[in-house]
């Protein structure tokens, strides 16, 4: 890359000047950041609070979902600025290639079109117009019910798949609460950027939003955390279990106002391959390539492992080369980032053992790896054991005679589960997903399918408006 | 024995280039081993004790025919990427396995006098690296060779305090292994153990350090960087500054591992130096894993007795010794990388015939002369956000 970036990562609402930055460097992008005192921050939050209480809390849904329909609509456009900019300087930021940012950006928008979101609205609260005021609770009743969202929800970001900030931004504007976005350091760009297009788009979001940063759960720290959760309603956090818990504690520490607290932990996914399926091998073991590759299987829904059942037309061992045939396509269309020394040493520690098991016939195992490099590698392994992957485009895949095997075999992973993909006839898929949901998995969608959610789908079992707002009824005398 | 492990080290080129073109393979029979097994033991032993300038690579393949004959697990691999013996000219073509490896397979050449276990930090204690060691008088002969050049370069004994575990308290561990290995060699009649069953045993430390002030007898501190990184932050505590005697020296070895412990190596030095009054030129750091025989330490000691480099600190780096060949590979194409360049670490260890030779780590670094440099070690790859990695999530069970 020969072009160098030097960009925003924030957005505050105007007037707050800031005058110390800080810069993170991502190879030629760099990425500016404002140093937060705790003045700054409470001006920040009034500012928040002011404009919720004055303009963001008397809009209409449908107006809400105009702006961000537009919003949208620009970042669906290759050409509109921001995006290209995004396009840009992601795969400095994150490692992934500029192919896997583009389909990226383009499937996290396309969830989030008018029509997607007013379905949501209306699943989630029964009717979108909860929002707007009280609604019959039962015809005739005269108990009336409505749904309000917090004044203010700080959310901190976890920096695995861009474009996490967009969601929750869409998100809180929907229930009418000003929005306190912690980015990541690990992807500090486009939820800054997305701010922005919505600010342009209505002007009088200007106050309504901020995107900061800050070290999160250090010493440090402290007085800001203690600032920006004691004055929310609503924190939600993202990120590692570690940084989750540290969270619930300073969360407990920020009275008097004690908020609410949602929290996304560590979460793994997983692919079931019904013999069925095997029919056609060329679909299927293209689908759950594609799985594997997308967000180079950082993600909480990317597959860490494939269960095979046998008895089909093909043996498990030739979906795994199949799989790796695919792996080996997508990484001229879809090619992997680079990894730093530490993964690839990782990935080739865990190939090698694989190949030493191989060459030793020990249990059965085969593996399938790109010529040279860790680029992909698919190790067939006969022992059903359930393990995780190093990611980065590994994955193992495991020959099981029957798809409700698999069950017991999750137990150990029930708090993590996330995403089981699934290739098998419409008819076996309702045992499976009771089954499935009962072992702790929130998802359950076909292979090839499993990094596209639809927004508002349930992560980690909850749903993406309802458990931000508040009920208030009203009975009449 | 101890006589002759006392002669010191000359550490001359590095890198052994002699390329032997044929290459017999024996035949082989059970009966017939024993005496291998004794006969090539017995000739590292004679190439540790007197190096030459070129017998390296005649051992190593000598070595390498040995492993691939006796240790079958290893044979399939070879066999499976095409490098038997027969084909294999130079001891850079010599497959290396995964230090992984260790962890999944019985990796010994013969019957092992004793095997040791890795501390398992980076994976949690359920999954530990098993490293057997058939002769320990190898393993022996290289530990105390390597320590005495590059601790003890001037002195033949000096009173040892040891931030570790005894062999009583550690029994699985290589680390108390060699640390029993010097105290006995070198370490005087007053070496003693500083860590417990319940820890380090901060008190008694002190003690025995005011001590060894009041009588300005120079003494050695060696032992894991985390026992030593206690000891700085109660000297930070209690405002505490020691000044060892002249000729004091510390060996540290271990590093941070696992631990979020935000400090760079020469801020780590630079403390050593204020608590314990101790010059960077006597803080030598030991490089070393258990599923290895043999060690590095840094040269810094040696070249300053030695009167070598005395101001050039930065070029701080790990000695090769003359058993070892250290390669820095490609971290995606594992391909021998140009001098300076940053890439994995593979060691090529004559001491660790009796399981394999040759070793491919995690760990990160680049030449520097005739030596390397650490700049990481393996602590599992890091994933993002709410992915997760292997590691964590296995503590978190």
């Amino acid at each position: 890359m020969t072009d160098r970036f030097n960009l925003d990562g924030f957005y505050l609402p105007p007037p707050i000047k800031i005058s110390t930055f800080t810069k993170l460097k991502f190879g030629a992008v760099q990425i500016r950041l404002p140093v937060l005192t705790a003045t700054t921050l409470s001006d920040v939050i009034n500012q928040l609070l002011a404009a919720q209480e004055q303009h963001l809390s008397r809009q209409s849904t449908e107006a809400i979902l105009k702006i961000i329909d537009a919003a949208v609509s620009r970042w669906l456009k290759p050409e509109d600025p921001m995006r290209r900019t995004a396009e840009a300087a992601l795969p400095g930021i994150t490692g992934l290639s500029p192919a896997m940012v583009r389909l990226g950006v383009t499937r996290l928008m396309e969830g989030f079109q008018r029509d997607v979101l007013t379905r949501i609205l209306d699943q989630e609260l029964g009717d979108l117009r909860m929002l707007d005021g009280f609604e019959d609770q039962d015809e005739g009743s005269r108990r009336l019910i409505r749904a309000m969202g917090p004044r203010m929800t700080t959310t901190i970001l976890a920096g695995n798949i861009p474009g996490l900030g967009a969601s929750e931004l869409i998100a809180s504007l929907l229930v009418k609460s000003s929005c306190l976005v912690k980015v990541s350091s690990d992807e500090p760009l486009l939820t800054a950027l997305f701010a922005r297009t919505l600010v342009e788009i209505e002007p009088r979001l200007a106050h309504c939003l901020a995107v900061v940063w800050w070290p999160g759960g250090k010493p440090e720290s402290k007085s800001i955390e203690e600032i920006a959760f004691g004055r929310s309603e609503l924190v939600i956090a993202a990120g590692s279990d570690e940084a989750v818990m540290a969270v619930h504690l300073t969360v407990g520490r920020s009275r008097p106002a004690l908020p609410r607290l949602i929290g996304y932990g560590h979460r793994v996914s997983l692919g079931l391959i019904g013999r069925e399926a095997l029919d056609d091998l060329k679909a299927v073991s293209r689908n759950a390539a594609l799985d594997v590759a997308m967000y180079d299987q950082q993600g909480c829904l990317s597959p860490h492992l494939f269960y095979v059942e046998t008895g089909g037309s093909r043996f498990p061992r030739q979906f795994a080369k199949a799989m790796g045939q695919e792996l080996a396509r997508l990484e001229k269309e879809l090619p992997r980032g680079p990894v730093d020394t530490a993964t690839s040493a990782r990935l080739h520690q865990i190939r090698s053992v694989a190949e030493i098991k191989q060459a030793n016939g020990e249990e059965e195992v085969i593996v399938f790896g790109s010529e040279t490099g860790t680029l992909w590698t698919v190790i067939y392994e006969a022992d059903p054991t359930f393990i995780l992957s190093p990611l980065y485009r590994t994955v193992r895949v495991k020959p099981i005679d029957d798809l409700m095997h698999v069950i017991p075999r999750l137990e150990a992973w029930r708090p993590y589960l996330q995403a089981a993909g699934i290739a098998a006839p419409e008819s076996r898929l309702r045992p499976l997903a009771e089954a499935l949901g009962r072992a702790g998995v929130n998802r359950i969608c076909p292979v090839g399918r499993m990094q596209q959610p639809p927004a508002g789908w349930p992560q980690d079992g909850r749903r993406f408006i309802a458990d931000r707002v508040r009920w208030v009824n009203l009975e009449m005398p | 024995m101890p006589c002759q492990l006392k002669t010191k080290l000359k550490f001359g080129n590095a890198a052994d280039r002699t390329c032997i073109a044929s290459h017999c393979v024996p035949a082989y029979n059970a009966r017939r081993m024993d005496t291998r097994e004794n006969r090539i033991d017995d000739e590292i032993l004679d190439y540790i004790r007197r190096p030459g300038e070129a017998g390296f690579e005649a051992l190593a393949l000598k070595v390498f025919t040995y492993q691939f004959a006796r240790n079958p697990i290893y044979r399939k691999y070879c066999e499976a990427k095409n490098k038997t013996p027969d084909f294999v000219a130079s001891w850079r073509e010599i497959p290396a396995v995964p230090t992984e490896a260790f962890k999944e397979f019985d990796l010994a050449c013969g019957r092992p006098e004793k095997v040791f276990l890795t501390s398992g930090t980076s994976r949690g204690p359920e999954i530990r690296g098993r490293h057997p060691v058939p002769r320990l008088e190898i393993y022996r002969a290289s530990a105390l060779l390597n320590f005495s050049s590059h601790l003890l370069p001037d002195l033949a004994e000096m009173k040892m305090m040891i931030l570790a575990g005894s062999p009583d308290l550690w029994p699985r561990s290589s680390l108390s292994h060699m640390m029993e290995m010097v105290r006995q060699e070198y370490g005087g009649e007053e070496a003693a153990y500083y860590i417990n069953d319940a820890g380090l045993d901060i008190d008694r430390l002190l003690k025995t350090l005011t001590e060894a002030c009041d009588r300005n007898r120079p003494v050695m501190l060696l032992g894991v960087t985390l026992a030593f990184h206690e000891v700085l932050e109660y000297a930070r505590n209690h405002r505490l500054s020691l000044r060892l005697p002249n000729g004091s020296r510390i060996m540290d070895t271990g590093g941070f591992k696992g631990r979020r412990i935000d400090l760079s190596k020469s801020e780590l030095y630079r403390r050593y130096e204020e608590v314990f009054g101790v010059p960077q030129t006597h803080i030598v750091n030991e490089y070393g894993m258990t599923e290895m025989c043999s060690q590095f330490y840094d040269n810094v000691l040696a070249d300053c007795v030695n009167d070598i480099e005395r101001p050039r600190l930065r070029l701080r780096r790990k000695r090769i010794p003359p058993w070892v060949r250290t390669l820095i590979v490609d971290p995606e194409t594992l391909e021998e990388l140009p001098p300076g360049q940053t890439g994995l670490l593979r060691h090529y260890d004559l001491a660790n015939c009796g399981s394999v030779m040759a070793l491919q780590t995690e760990d990160v670094g680049r030449t520097i002369a005739d030596g390397f440099e650490i700049l990481g070690r393996a602590s599992g790859a890091e994933a993002r956000g709410c992915s997760l990695i292997v590691e964590e999530l296995l503590r978190a069970r």
